[in-house]
C-alpha cells in the first residue's frame, strides 16, 4: 500500500510540467500523525509492504519537518521495519552530509528527479529566477549515488526531447545511475508524429540495455525491465496495477486525501479529493480505476492487454480526460515498449542471459542489487542501498 | 479449474510462488511429464548461501557461460548437480526471494531444470507471447473514445 505525504507545496524550481501548484506552508505535525495512524491502520490489515513517501513541492526544503515525521513513523507502535519502506522524492538541488546521514540511519530511499544532460535539464528544470539547475543537480546526484548506488532517477521527457531518450540514458548512466525511470510529460502535446517515432527510439534504448549487460554493468531502465518482467510473469498482478483510493493515497499539507500525488494540485480539494484526514478521513467513494477496465473499444480484444499499463488512472486522466481511458500516445508507448522488451528477451536468451531475476520480486533490480551485495559479501562494508557517510 | 485447484498453496522457504508458475500451470504439467523431471526433496532446499557468493564463483569458474554474459548472469546449477545434498546446499537465492536456478513449481512440488530444459521452456513461454503480439490492437489518434457506462467517477 502506498501513502504519499506532500509535506509542502513550496519548491525552489519552477518546472513547467509540474502538477503541483506552488505555495508556501507545510503540513502540521498533528496532520502528519493522523496520516501515519491511517497508514498503519490500512496497511496493517494486509500483508503488503507499506510504502510511505515524502513528496512536495520539494520536501527537503522542510528537512526538519521530515525528520520529525520520520521519527513519528519509526516510533509508531505498529512500525515494522521489514514491512515499511520510506522514500523521499527530491529535485536534487538540496543535499548535504547531514541529509545523507539521516537517510542512511532511517533507511529512507532517495528518489531524484533529473531530466538528463545539461541542455535538457536546463530547458525545463529551472530555478525561480530562470537559472538552470543542471550543474547543482549533477553535483548532488553524483554525491547521492555514491551514498545510495541504487537511487532511482526519474527523467521526464517531452515531445521536444523524445529523440534524446538514448542520450538521456547514457548521461544518467555515466554519472552513476543504475535505476533509471523514464516518464512522458503527461501535459505534453503528444501527436501521431511522436507516436510513430517510438518503436525506433525504444529499439535504440534496447540496444543500450543489451550493451550495459554485456559490459557487466546492467542498468534498470523502467520502460524495458518492467516489460521483460511482465512478459515472463504472464501479466501485471492486481497489486501492481493502479489502486487509486483503495491501495494508494496522497495527502496534501492540509490533510486532504487525493487519489494520487499527481492530483494534489493546489491542495484545495476538488474533483480528485476523497476526504480530509483532519475531518474524518475518507468521505467519498474510491475510484474504480484499480479494476483495470479500459473503456477504449480496441482494448478488450488486444492480445497484450494484460501486459499494458492501460490502468494508470492519473496518466489516463491527464492524457485522455478519464481515469479509465487510454490516450493514443500511451497506447503507442506501451506497444513499443512491450515489443522492444520481447525482442530483447529473444535476443538475450540466445546469449545465455535467462532473466531469472525478473521472475522474482519487485522492483526488478535483483541483478543490480546482487552486484551491490557482492560488494558487501567481499567485506567492503556496504549495504544494498547506502554507504557510510564519510 | 482454478489456479488454486491446479496449484496448491505451499510453504516455500522464501514465500509464495510467482505468477509464471500459475499462468503457465498447464504448460508446466505437460513439460515436466514430457521430460520426466522428478520433484526435488524440499529439505535439500533449506540451506541458503548468498546469491552473490555463488554468482561470483559460478561466473568465474564456468566454461559454459559466454564471456559476454559472465558478469551479468551467473550460470544456473544443473539438475544433475543438484542431486546431491552438498550441491543442493549451494543454491543461490535472489535477495528478494526465489531460487536463482531454473526451476518450476507445480502442485506443491519444485522441479529443477537444466540450462537446456529452461531454454526449451522459456522458448515455449515466449512462443505463446508471440501469438498474443499477433493480435495487438491500437487506440488511434483519430478515434473517438468509447466511454461506456461502466466508467465510474467520484461522486
Amino acid at each position: 500500500m502506498k501513502f504519499t505525504l506532500a509535506i509542502t507545496l513550496s519548491c525552489n524550481l519552477a518546472c513547467p510540467y509540474c502538477y503541483i501548484d506552488k505555495a508556501d506552508g507545510a503540513m502540521s505535525l498533528s496532520t502528519a500523525r493522523r496520516i501515519i495512524d491511517f497508514a498503519f491502520e490500512r496497511g496493517g490489515s494486509s500483508n503488503e509492504k507499506i510504502e510511505i513517501g515524502f513528496f512536495g513541492g520539494e520536501p527537503l526544503l522542510k528537512f526538519d519537518l521530515m525528520r520529525e515525521i520520520t521519527s513519528m513513523i519509526i516510533g509508531h507502535p505498529s512500525y515494522d521495519k521489514e514491512r515499511v519502506m520510506l522514500s523521499v522524492t527530491t529535485n536534487g538541488t538540496i543535499f548535504s552530509p547531514e541529509i545523507a546521514d539521516f537517510l542512511i540511519r532511517n533507511n529512507v530511499i532517495p528518489c531524484v528527479s533529473c531530466d538528463g544532460p545539461p541542455d535538457i535539464q536546463n530547458s525545463s528544470r529551472l530555478f525561480a529566477g530562470g537559472r538552470g539547475s543542471s550543474e547543482l543537480v549533477e553535483k548532488n546526484l553524483r554525491q547521492i549515488l555514491r551514498h545510495f548506488p541504487l537511487t532511482p532517477v526519474n527523467a521526464v521527457f517531452s515531445p521536444s526531447n523524445l529523440k534524446d531518450l538514448p542520450r538521456i540514458v547514457e548521461y544518467l548512466s555515466d554519472i552513476g545511475a543504475s535505476n533509471i525511470y523514464l516518464n512522458p510529460n503527461i501535459f505534453g502535446r503528444w501527436t501521431a508524429r511522436e507516436a510513430a517515432l517510438l518503436p525506433s527510439i525504444y529499439a535504440e534504448l534496447g540496444r543500450q540495455y543489451i550493451d550495459f549487460y554485456r559490459q557487466g554493468t546492467p542498468r534498470y531502465i523502467s520502460l524495458i525491465d518492467g516489460k521483460i518482467a511482465v512478459i515472463l510473469r504472464g501479466g501485471y498482478k492486481p497489486t501492481e496495477r493502479c489502486r487509486m483510493g483503495s491501495g494508494e493515497f496522497a495527502f496534501g499539507p492540509s490533510g486532504s486525501v487525493y487519489l494520487c500525488e499527481r492530483f494534489i494540485g493546489s491542495d484545495l480539494g476538488g474533483q480528485h479529493c476523497i476526504g480530509n484526514i483532519n475531518q474524518g478521513g475518507i468521505s467519498r467513494r474510491a475510484c474504480q480505476a484499480e479494476v483495470g477496465a479500459s473503456v477504449n473499444s480496441p482494448c478488450p480484444d488486444c492480445g497484450i492487454l494484460d501486459y499494458c499499463m492501460h490502468w494508470c488512472g492519473c496518466t489516463n486522466f491527464f492524457t485522455a480526460g478519464s481515469y479509465l481511458a487510454v490516450s493514443p500516445f500511451i497506447c503507442a508507448s506501451e506497444r513499443a515498449a512491450i515489443e522492444t522488451a520481447f525482442s530483447l528477451l529473444q535476443q538475450m536468451s540466445k546469449e545465455g542471459i535467462d532473466f531469472l531475476h525478473h521472475l522474482a520480486g519487485t522492483p526488478l533490480t535483483n541483478t543490480i542489487q546482487a552486484a551491490m551485495q557482492e560488494d558487501e559479501f567481499q567485506g567492503k562494508g556496504l549495504n544494498s542501498w547506502s554507504k557510510p557517510v564519510t | 479449474m482454478s489456479n488454486n485447484a491446479i496449484y496448491a498453496e505451499m510453504n516455500l522457504p522464501n514465500g509464495g510462488r510467482r505468477d509464471i508458475f500459475m499462468t503457465h500451470a498447464v504448460a508446466i504439467s505437460t513439460f515436466i511429464k514430457a521430460n520426466k523431471i522428478k520433484p526435488v526433496q524440499m529439505e535439500v532446499l533449506q540451506s541458503r548461501i548468498p546469491a552473490s557468493a555463488i554468482a561470483t564463483k559460478e561466473i568465474k569458474s564456468s566454461k559454459k557461460v559466454a564471456p559476454s554474459a559472465k558478469a551479468a548472469a551467473p550460470v544456473a546449477m544443473t539438475a544433475m548437480a543438484m542431486s546431491t545434498a552438498e550441491s543442493a546446499a549451494m543454491i543461490p537465492w535472489l535477495i528478494n526471494g526465489g531460487m536463482k536456478v531454473p526451476h518450476l513449481h507445480y502442485k506443491g512440488e519444485i522441479y529443477l531444470l537444466s540450462d537446456k530444459q529452461w531454454a526449451d521452456f522459456s522458448a515455449q513461454v515466449l512462443g505463446e507471447f508471440r501469438q498474443k503480439l499477433a493480435s495487438v490492437k491500437s487506440v488511434g489518434f483519430n478515434q473517438l473514445l468509447d466511454l461506456s457506462d461502466a466508467m465510474n467517477d467520484i461522486q
